[in-house]
C-alpha cells in the first residue's frame, strides 16, 4: 500500500533517469524477432518496465518513462473521485516473497542439517500439493528462521533437498519464537514441525518471477494460512513500484547459486542502503549485476553574490573519468522571491535537454538519447537563469538541492552522485 | 476635412521623429564594485559571553564579507552586517541581546561565495 497524498512524490523519487536509460538500453539491445536484451537480468526489472503492460519491453514503453523522469507526465494518476488530503491509501503489486510458507504443526514433517556457510533443508515430499514439484519452489520462509530465495537440489520419493544460504543463526542461540516447534537431534541438526503452504506460481511469489515467465502474471495476489493460537505467523512481502525498474525504491531481487548470494540490481541507492552489499558496492572487485563498476560522478555547486535582478547558477560536474548517458537533478527554492526563467546547457548535440518548475520546484537534467555523444570531463553543463521578484541585489534567499538526483552511465548503469553542498546561498550585493 | 487630416498625420509623425531622435536622460545605473578578491574567508575564533559574541576573522584587506546570525533551519538572518576588510584579521563584537532563545549559525560569507560557520546557543 502506499499513501495516496504522496503518490506524484513516490514516483517523482523513484523514477528517475537511470531507469529510464536502464530501459532504453534492454530496449536497444533486443533482436528484432523479440529476443531478449542484455541489460536487465531478473523478471521483476521486466515487470517494471512494461509501462504499456504489453506483456514485452517495446518503443511504447520508453516516451512514457521518459515523461515521468522529465516532469511532463505521471505514470500513475489519482483517481478523479479522490479527495486529496484525505490520507486515503491505494494498492501497489505485491507478492508472498517467498514461494513455501511454514507455520507451527504436529508433525515434523522437515528437518536441516547446518553446515559451515549454509544449510541444508529437507521436505517431506507428502507435503507438497498436487501439481507442486520441489524444484517450482524458489524460496522459503522457515518459521522466524529465515525466509528468501533457496537453489532446488534433488528430490526422491520421501525428501526434496534444498540449499539455503545461512546457518540459522536463531537456532544456535535458541532466540527463535518458535522454539516449541523445533527438536535438536544433535548439534548440527534440527527437526521442525511444521505444516507447510505452497504457491510457487508467479502471481503469488516474488522469488519465482523470472526474466522468461515474467509476462505471466496476471494479477499480484497471493494466500496465506494463519498460525496456531499463541504462535507467530511471519509473512514477508515484496512490492514493486511501476516504472522503477532498477528497484531503487522496491523490494529487492535476491538469488541464490551455491554459496553465493546475489543482489540483481544496478542501483546505487539499493546497495548502499543493504548493508550486506556495501562493502561488494565499494570493492573493485565485485560487480553487482552490472558490466562495470559501481562509481560516481561529484557535482559541485557554488554560493552566488546577486548583482542584478537576473541570476545564473552553474552547476559543474567532474565525471572522474567516466562517462554519463543521463543525469537528473532537482532544485528547490522560494518562489516569493526568485523564479526559474530557463536553462542554458553546452551539452553535445544528440542530448535531450528538459526542466520544468513548478511551486519552487525545478526539476532538470538531459539524455544522450541517440547515444552517441557521452557526457564526460570537468565542465559546467548546465547554467540555471533565474529572475528575483524583488531588488536582487537585496535579496537574502537560497536554493536547496533536493535528494531526487540520479546519473547514470551510457549503458544505463546507475551511477552515484556527490555533492559538494546541498544549499546554494544567493546573497545580494546590498549585504556585503 | 481630408487635407485637415492628412496635415495634422504629418504633424504627429514629424512629433514621434522629433522625440524618437532626441536625447532621453536615463538613471545613472548603479557602480557594483565587488572589491578585491578573497584569498581567506574564515572563523578564527569565536567567545560566547552570555549574549555578547566576540568574533576573530581571517580576512582579506579590500574584500567584501557579510556577517549573518541565522536561526538553525532557516534561512533569513535575525543579524546582519555587511563590510569591507581593512586587514588579515577583522575583530568583531556583537550583542546578541533581545534574540529568542534558540540554536544560531554564525555565518561569514565573501563575494565568491565562499562561507564558514559556526554554531551559536542562546540560553
Amino acid at each position: 500500500m502506499q499513501e495516496m497524498d504522496k503518490l506524484y512524490a513516490t514516483y517523482n523519487n523513484a523514477i528517475t533517469i537511470s531507469d529510464f536509460t536502464t530501459a532504453q538500453n534492454q530496449f536497444q539491445t533486443m533482436g528484432l524477432d523479440g529476443s531478449a536484451g542484455t541489460i536487465l537480468q531478473s523478471g521483476q526489472s521486466y515487470y517494471a518496465a512494461d509501462i504499456n503492460r504489453n506483456k514485452t519491453i517495446d518503443a511504447g514503453d520508453l516516451p512514457k518513462l521518459l515523461a515521468q523522469v522529465a516532469g511532463l507526465d505521471t505514470l500513475v494518476m489519482l483517481p478523479a473521485q479522490y479527495t486529496v488530503g484525505t490520507n486515503g491509501w491505494m494498492s501497489l503489486p505485491t507478492w508472498n516473497t517467498v514461494s513455501a510458507n511454514t507455520r507451527g504443526g504436529e508433525v515434523e514433517w522437515a528437518y536441516v542439517s547446518i553446515g559451515t556457510n549454509n544449510t541444508t533443508l529437507y521436505v517431506d515430499m507428502r507435503e507438497y500439493p498436487t501439481g507442486t514439484t520441489p524444484s517450482m519452489v524458489k524460496g522459503f520462509q522457515l518459521f522466524d528462521l529465515y525466509s528468501g530465495p533457496v537453489e532446488f537440489l534433488s528430490n526422491d520419493n520421501t525428501w526434496a533437498q534444498y540449499k539455503i544460504p545461512s546457518t540459522l543463526s536463531k537456532l544456535g542461540d535458541n532466540s527463535s519464537t518458535f522454539l516449541p516447534f523445533i527438536r535438536s537431534s544433535s548439534s548440527t541438526e534440527y527437526s521442525f514441525k511444521a505444516e507447510f503452504t505452497f504457491d510457487p506460481s508467479v502471481d503469488a511469489s516474488w522469488a519465482a518471477i523470472t526474466p522468461t515467465n515474467w509476462n505471466t502474471i496476471t494479477i499480484p495476489k497471493f494466500k496465506f494460512t494463519t498460525g496456531a493460537a499463541n504462535s507467530n505467523q511471519i509473512l514477508d512481502l515484496s512490492y514493486l513500484v511501476w516504472g522503477d525498474v532498477n528497484r531503487s525504491h522496491s523490494s529487492q531481487v535476491t538469488k541464490v547459486t551455491g554459496n553465493t548470494t546475489t543482489l540483481q540490481t544496478n542501483a546505487v541507492t539499493s546497495l548502499i542502503t543493504n548493508s550486506a552489499f556495501r562493502t561488494m558496492a565499494s570493492n573493485a572487485t565485485n560487480f553487482i549485476n552490472t558490466s562495470v563498476n559501481v562509481t560516481s560522478i561529484d557535482v559541485n555547486l557554488t554560493n552566488i553574490t546577486v548583482t542584478s535582478n537576473t541570476l545564473e547558477i552553474p552547476v559543474n560536474i567532474d565525471t572522474k573519468g567516466a562517462s554519463i548517458g543521463g543525469i537528473q537533478l532537482q532544485f528547490e527554492y522560494d518562489p516569493a522571491k526568485i523564479k526559474f526563467d530557463e536553462i542554458k546547457t553546452e551539452l553535445p548535440d544528440g542530448w535531450y535537454i528538459f526542466a520544468n518548475s513548478k511551486s519552487g520546484k525545478v526539476k532538470f537534467g538531459a539524455i544522450d538519447n541517440q547515444k552517441k555523444n557521452p557526457y564526460n570531463g570537468n565542465a559546467v553543463p548546465f547554467k540555471l537563469k533565474f529572475s528575483t521578484i524583488g531588488d536582487g541585489v537585496n535579496i537574502l534567499t537560497s536554493v536547496k538541492v533536493s535528494p531526487t538526483m540520479d546519473a547514470s552511465a551510457v549503458n544505463g548503469t546507475q551511477l552515484g552522485i556527490n555533492l559538494n553542498t546541498t544549499q546554494i546561498k544567493l546573497t545580494g550585493y546590498n549585504n556585503f | 476635412m481630408k487635407k485637415i487630416n492628412k496635415i495634422l498625420g504629418l504633424g504627429f509623425l514629424v512629433t514621434l521623429i522629433v522625440l524618437g531622435c532626441s536625447k532621453m536622460d536615463l538613471p545613472e545605473p548603479t557602480a557594483i564594485d565587488l572589491g578585491v578578491k578573497s584569498v581567506s574567508t574564515s572563523i578564527k575564533s569565536i567567545i560566547q559571553e552570555e549574549k555578547t559574541v566576540k568574533v576573530l576573522l581571517e580576512t582579506t584587506p579590500g574584500a567584501k564579507y557579510s556577517i549573518q546570525i541565522i536561526p538553525f533551519g532557516k534561512e533569513i538572518p535575525v543579524k546582519k552586517e555587511g563590510f569591507t576588510a581593512t586587514d588579515e584579521t577583522t575583530y568583531k563584537t556583537y550583542d546578541l541581546t533581545g534574540l529568542p532563545k534558540n540554536y544560531y549559525d554564525f555565518i561569514i560569507i565573501d563575494v565568491n561565495g565562499k562561507e564558514a560557520k559556526y554554531p551559536l546557543t542562546i540560553k
